[in-house]
């Protein structure tokens, strides 16, 4: 059941998370992506079904790949700390490389959060708007894929009994037996595709123009949201048109430092991240007292 | 005006000369149950198939149909969608979406019916059904009774007048094949819908039905109320036909062929009457004899302790780490040359159990021993020769585009030392020489059982495990089937299988057991394992238990009552 903020009207969800990712995509300042990454982190804690700690890892171990690679690539900069394998490492290059891996992640993981916030179907009621036949199809792909995959674990099984089992034997073998599994996946599939028509059919499908049974409702909290985001949002980017929230890596790295307009900035900033956790706490206090 | 009128109708497939369907004449009213049964390639699917034009089948049509007076091809789209609905047979392929919501909403959609109309009519059916908490599911998690169910709702969803069931329960345990009949006879009692289902599950549907169309060959021989059959007016010696009926009726048909207990009693259809009917003929012979009926078969048929051919030992098994055990520490041994049939509900892990007997799963603790051999140590080769596996579906088992190439491709892999003659062995044996050419995937479905068993016996293994073999057969099949596993057996083959089809097991069975919460009761016998049981029991048994509590099935309450007579 959807609580706090993924009551949110899909519509409204895909414009916030539209912004957090030009934002992680565009954004250098290293204040304002530890600010996203903290936002995204703890929202995604207070979710039923929160990543798991394999989860969060990869993610990192990916971030820090990219780290690595950047390091071992890039010598652009003029600060140099120390040579390392005939190349010179430059604090610039690593800061350029902290900023990339810290978007990706960003980028990554707040996408997690986008698609917990507007699920598969809410994500389908929009796009049903612009193509409706295209939706319906990939629902029952969504649904087919799981199907598949049960059938293909069941043919193995069965064959493996016939010695065809694509985990022994010569590569030669295992290609030809993979194959035969595939075949009989489609064999199957297609007969059985028949009668999935043929119930489609029975219920009237093609007879009229279909309509659509999940309509998300603009609630007067959806209203004020999206009100709260485009106003916050614009003001974020009209600061960042401004130069405020970037800082200049090459050639030579300028300071951290904030001016008291960049403070106000970040608050704004901060602010709009906020928000989903505001949506939650409400939820939460409901509860509470 | 009839609300259904077939006249003189007649159907033939493209490329066939035999008519499917011959002069069929048949008026349904407003409101009946009609219950079409039948032998597997009598037409009843196709009959069922030309009253839904959407999915109506491409041949020679002849004669007519008229629904509501109106002839059928005439119908508006929209009319003829909604008001005849169709459930097909498999619960699994009439599934479109992945929730229980959007798969319900589906067929409302399709009319473009208002958000608004959909929410309350679904809300309303799912209350009827009891659904509301399965809306959010995803399907695939769902029983196959509950996915059923769910087929059903989707299509009353539209309101329809006339409801076409195609075999619904073919697919399902015994105990959801009960709910799901006594819903829609719910439905033709409260709602007053019209329905006609073909299903080969007598005991459960004869008593409800008001008519009963017999069909075979094409052709509706025989059409009559239930209760005509009380008053003996029906042919009912007629060998084939008998076979189709429930099995109390069948036995007190066969006790009374000489018609002497006409005056005794009616024919009873159900539980209820055929114990009343049997009391009745009880009260007709003496206490003595009375006394030494309850002690007929209580002993044991003594046999020689064989050795056994399977031993598992300690055998527990779960999917994932975090799962449930599927089977817990079960020990089991199976004797050489018997039939063993493993008993139980859908989703108790009978097919997992058999998958781990055939070695193509390996549990997590304990092992299985062929012969004192550990099957996870037989090289696949070996073991194909020593066990042969069957899956519930047979199609899993089929690669070729004929069945004769799908069997001499497995003969040449496995049956090297045989050559062509054990090839021309089986298929005398399973009687495919007409059917040599034909597709695998074109034979009807107790065929495709036979040949994927025979594909299993290729290799002449001594330990054949079956996956619910009789599943949809009908009675005559079954039958067959049942004759030819007693010859398998008796050419020194072992077999398990496992089984909803409790008539089924206690006919053919040597041993059966109840596998329930990963464990496997004791092994018992048939009769003494069933006359244990309460729910979990033959039609047969029911009826009689009180007077022959060892009684399991028609044929041996039949040949105890000749022999008292005598």
């Amino acid at each position: 059941m959807d609580k706090g903020f993924s009551r949110i009207h899909p519509l409204v969800g895909s414009i916030y998370y539209c912004f957090i990712f030009s934002f992680a995509l565009f954004f250098s300042h290293f204040y304002y992506l530890t600010l996203l990454i903290f936002f995204v982190f703890w929202f995604d804690f207070f979710q039923e079904n929160r990543m798991s700690m394999k989860m969060w890892s990869f993610y990192i171990w990916m971030a820090m790949f990219v780290f690595a690679i950047n390091l071992l690539m890039n010598d652009a900069g003029d600060t140099v700390l120390f040579r390392f394998f005939e190349r010179d490492v430059t604090l610039e290059s690593i800061t350029y490389g902290a900023r990339m891996s810290l978007s990706l992640l960003t980028m990554l993981t707040s996408f997690v959060c986008y698609q917990k916030v507007v699920n598969p179907h809410k994500f389908m009621y929009l796009s049903s708007f612009i193509l409706p036949k295209l939706s319906l199809l990939m629902m029952m792909v969504m649904g087919f894929v799981s199907l598949l995959k049960e059938r293909i674990h069941q043919i193995s099984l069965v064959q493996r009994t016939m010695g065809v089992d694509v985990k022994t034997g010569p590569l030669t073998k295992r290609i030809k037996d993979g194959m035969k599994i595939l075949q009989i996946l489609i064999g199957w599939s297609l007969e059985e595709a028949v009668c999935t028509a043929n119930s489609m059919k029975a219920r009237g499908y093609g007879v009229s123009k279909r309509s659509s049974y999940f309509e998300y409702r603009f609630r007067q909290n959806d209203y004020f949201l999206l009100l709260e985001i485009v106003f916050l949002g614009g003001l974020i980017w009209f600061g960042f048109s401004r130069g405020y929230g970037i800082i200049t890596i090459y050639p030579q790295l300028s300071g951290l430092k904030l001016e008291p307009t960049g403070w106000i900035y970040l608050v704004v900033f901060s602010l709009f991240l906020f928000i989903p956790l505001f949506e939650e706490g409400k939820e939460f206090l409901k509860w509470r007292f | 005006m009839a609300f259904l009128e077939i006249e003189n109708f007649c159907f033939t497939y493209p490329l066939e000369h035999k008519k499917a369907l011959s002069n069929i004449d048949l008026r349904v009213e407003q409101g009946d149950f009609i219950l079409i049964c039948g032998d597997s390639a009598s037409g009843k699917t196709t009959l069922l198939r030309n009253l839904k034009r959407e999915i109506s089948p491409v041949g020679e049509k002849k004669g007519e149909i008229r629904y509501k007076g109106i002839k059928l091809e005439n119908i508006e789209d929209t009319s003829s969608a909604k008001e005849i609905g169709f459930v097909f047979q498999e619960p699994e392929n009439q599934i479109l979406m992945d929730t229980v919501l959007h798969e319900l909403a589906f067929s409302l959609e399709n009319f473009g019916y208002s958000s608004f109309e959909i929410k309350k009519r679904i809300g309303e059916m799912s209350s009827f059904f009891g659904l509301g908490d399965y809306l959010d599911n995803p399907i695939r998690e769902l029983s196959g009774g509950q996915k059923q169910l769910i087929n059903l709702c989707s299509v009353l969803l539209l309101r329809p007048e006339l409801l076409l069931l195609d075999e619904p329960t073919a697919q399902l345990d015994p105990v959801m094949a009960n709910d799901f009949i006594k819903m829609i006879f719910q439905l033709n009692q409260e709602f007053s819908l019209t329905v006609m289902m073909s299903e080969h599950r007598m005991d459960l549907v004869f008593p409800y039905a008001d008519r009963v169309l017999w069909m075979h060959e094409g052709e509706i021989q025989f059409s009559f109320q239930p209760k005509e059959m009380q008053n003996s007016l029906l042919p009912c010696s007629h060998y084939h036909f008998q076979k189709f009926l429930p099995t109390v009726t069948q036995m007190f048909i066969k006790m009374n062929h000489k018609n002497e207990f006409q005056h005794i009693f009616k024919i009873p259809l159900t539980v209820r009457e055929g114990r009343k009917a049997f009391e009745k003929l009880v009260d007709q012979i003496s206490i003595r004899e009375r006394e030494s009926l309850t002690l007929v078969n209580a002993k044991k048929t003594s046999r020689k302790e064989k050795d056994s051919i399977l031993f598992c030992d300690e055998m527990s098994f779960q999917y994932a780490r975090k799962k449930n055990y599927i089977i817990k520490e079960l020990s089991l041994k199976i004797r050489e040359g018997e039939v063993l049939t493993i008993l139980g509900g859908n989703g108790a892990g009978k097919s997992t159990f058999l998958q781990l007997l055939a070695g193509i799963l390996y549990p997590q603790e304990g092992r299985v021993y062929y012969k004192g051999e550990r099957i996870d140590k037989l090289a696949p080769r070996e073991r194909v020769k020593k066990i042969g596996y069957v899956a519930q579906t047979p199609l899993l088992h089929f690669t070729k585009d004929t069945i004769l190439d799908e069997l001499t491709d497995v003969s040449r892999k496995f049956g090297d030392d045989l050559g062509d003659k054990s090839l021309g062995e089986i298929i005398q044996l399973f009687h495919f020489d007409e059917i040599l050419k034909k597709h695998p995937y074109d034979i009807s479905g107790g065929q495709q059982q036979k040949l994927a068993i025979a594909l299993a016996l290729i290799p002449n293994p001594n330990f054949l495990i079956l996956d619910e073999p009789t599943k949809g057969m009908d009675p005559l099949g079954r039958e067959k089937f049942g004759e030819f596993l007693q010859g398998l057996k008796e050419k020194g083959k072992t077999i398990v299988m496992a089984s909803h089809d409790i008539e089924f097991a206690a006919k053919y069975a040597n041993r059966c057991g109840l596998l329930s919460r990963g464990e496997i009761t004791e092994l018992k016998e048939p009769k003494l394992f069933f006359s244990s049981n309460y729910f979990y029991t033959t039609t047969v048994h029911r009826v009689v238990r009180d007077f022959l509590p060892f009684v399991v099935i028609g044929e041996e309450v039949l040949k105890t009552w000749e022999f008292q007579n005598k």
